[in-house]
């Protein structure tokens, strides 16, 4: 039986309302976009307050290659990373000698030797420890990273395993492109990092169990969002279509997953929800007929820090295992989707 | 259909072609969503690179009305009649 103890978080300490962000955009893009009001219609529909930025505004100009802006991010995902993780280690009351697997998961950066490699030396962890890098799950990142370092638990009750995700989308944006998805990217993903720190049965935790989790991939749905590669970097590929496919196959998949543990959507105490953007939360919340106030978190999230891709789910946990008293025996599901396209379900029980 | 119609159509299958791969006929009768299959992301972009192209905001309040390629044809060309210098 494997526990989520805790859930660290850090962020780059350059936070930026969503004013002072869109009027930064309107000055770089005013001699291309002739119609500046859509990109003030399309950042504020994202419901989005404001962001954490891995570089001071000032600084991405000087980013001119995706080489520049990849140093950038490894520079940066080292420093939130640790930070992270230490206060993952600490809020669950662990060393860093306790660790035996390392989850990387990241969508928006690119290096060998990965960060979880260079995290074992900054923070100092056994040379044992199993590392898992995973780059290019994007959103579904959070939940999949989750799930794989439960698998990873089995049959090592003692050990105690770090999922990290780290993502700087400031440092993917493309700011010569004009299209409609990377206009809404540029109002919607912001940066920081989330650590869940995952134990054995062989450690006491009060953190929720992990009971199971389930992948689902759906076939032929590869253009409903990704990174193309360009000479520039990613170059984000976003489909209008993600919220009708959350609508038609989340009360699907989500049902199918309960009935095998002898649940209903009633039964679940607390929905722990990638954010997306409020058209996918709002799919969500009508598809799976949610309660009102059920994706509070994600929006919450959403709200204060915007979309940070695969440590966003991450965060939403973190606020709800923070805020929430919840009773012994309350049921919990974490839900993402990313590139596949496809989705990622974790059963969790308080 | 004016001459000034026919000059805005043929800027808008230049935009279509360009920014949304749509080699096929553009006529006026032709639905945005049905028939040149666009979902709400490439009208959004078809309307952006229309405006860039001709210089025109189109009125946010007479988008949901603009269902076919003729109906952007006369809202383009209502906004350009707003701007007499920059009709051409």
């Amino acid at each position: 039986m494997m526990r989520i103890a805790a859930v660290g978080s850090a962020f780059p300490p350059n936070y930026y309302d969503q004013d002072t962000l869109l009027a930064a955009f309107r000055r770089h893009w005013a001699d291309r976009l002739y119609n500046l009001d859509r990109l003030d219609t399309l950042h504020r529909n994202v419901l989005v307050g404001g962001r954490y930025l891995a570089l001071p505004m000032e600084a991405y100009p000087g980013l001119q290659t995706w080489g520049q802006a990849n140093d950038a991010w490894i520079a940066v995902a080292q420093q939130v990373g640790e930070l992270a993780v230490r206060d993952g280690l600490e809020s669950a009351g662990l060393a860093t000698d306790d660790v035996g697997v390392f989850v990387f998961v990241t969508v928006t950066g690119v290096a060998t030797p990965s960060i979880d490699a260079r995290l074992m030396n900054r923070l100092r962890l056994p040379s044992r420890v199993r590392r898992v890098p995973v780059f290019g799950l994007g959103c579904v990142g959070g939940a999949a990273g989750v799930a794989r370092a439960a698998d990873l638990l089995h049959g090592v009750p003692d050990e105690a395993a770090v999922v990290l995700s780290v993502e700087l989308c400031s440092l993917t944006l493309q700011r010569r492109d004009l299209s409609i998805p990377n206009l809404i990217g540029s109002g919607l993903f912001g940066d920081g990092a989330a650590a869940a720190i995952l134990v054995g049965s062989g450690r006491a935790s009060r953190g929720p169990e992990i009971v199971a989790s389930r992948s689902i991939f759906y076939p032929d749905s590869e253009r409903l969002m990704g990174w193309d590669i360009t000479e520039a970097g990613f170059q984000i590929v976003l489909s209008a279509e993600v919220p009708e496919v959350a609508r038609r196959f989340l009360p699907r998949d989500v049902d199918g997953f309960l009935a095998e543990h002898e649940l209903t959507r009633s039964d679940i105490g607390v929905w722990i929800s990638h954010p997306g953007g409020p058209k996918v939360l709002e799919a969500m919340e009508e598809a799976l007929e949610l309660p009102d106030d059920a994706l509070e978190a994600s929006w919450r999230t959403l709200r204060e820090v915007g979309n940070l891709s695969s440590t966003s789910v991450l965060l939403v946990l973190k606020d709800v295992m923070e805020r929430r008293d919840l009773a012994p025996g309350t049921w919990g599901l974490m839900v993402a989707m990313g590139p596949g396209f496809c989705s990622e379900l974790v059963l969790l029980r308080w | 259909m004016t001459v000034d119609d026919r000059e805005i159509l043929d800027g808008i299958r230049e935009v279509a072609r360009q920014h949304l791969g749509f080699e096929g006929e553009l006529r006026p009768e032709m639905l945005l969503a049905e028939d040149l299959e666009l979902d709400s992301i490439k009208i959004l972009t078809l309307a952006v690179e229309v405006e860039n192209r001709f210089r025109v905001c189109l009125d946010p309040s007479s988008e949901a009305r603009v269902e076919t390629v003729g109906d952007l044809v006369a809202e383009v060309g209502r906004q350009l009649a707003r701007r007499p210098d920059d009709a051409g």
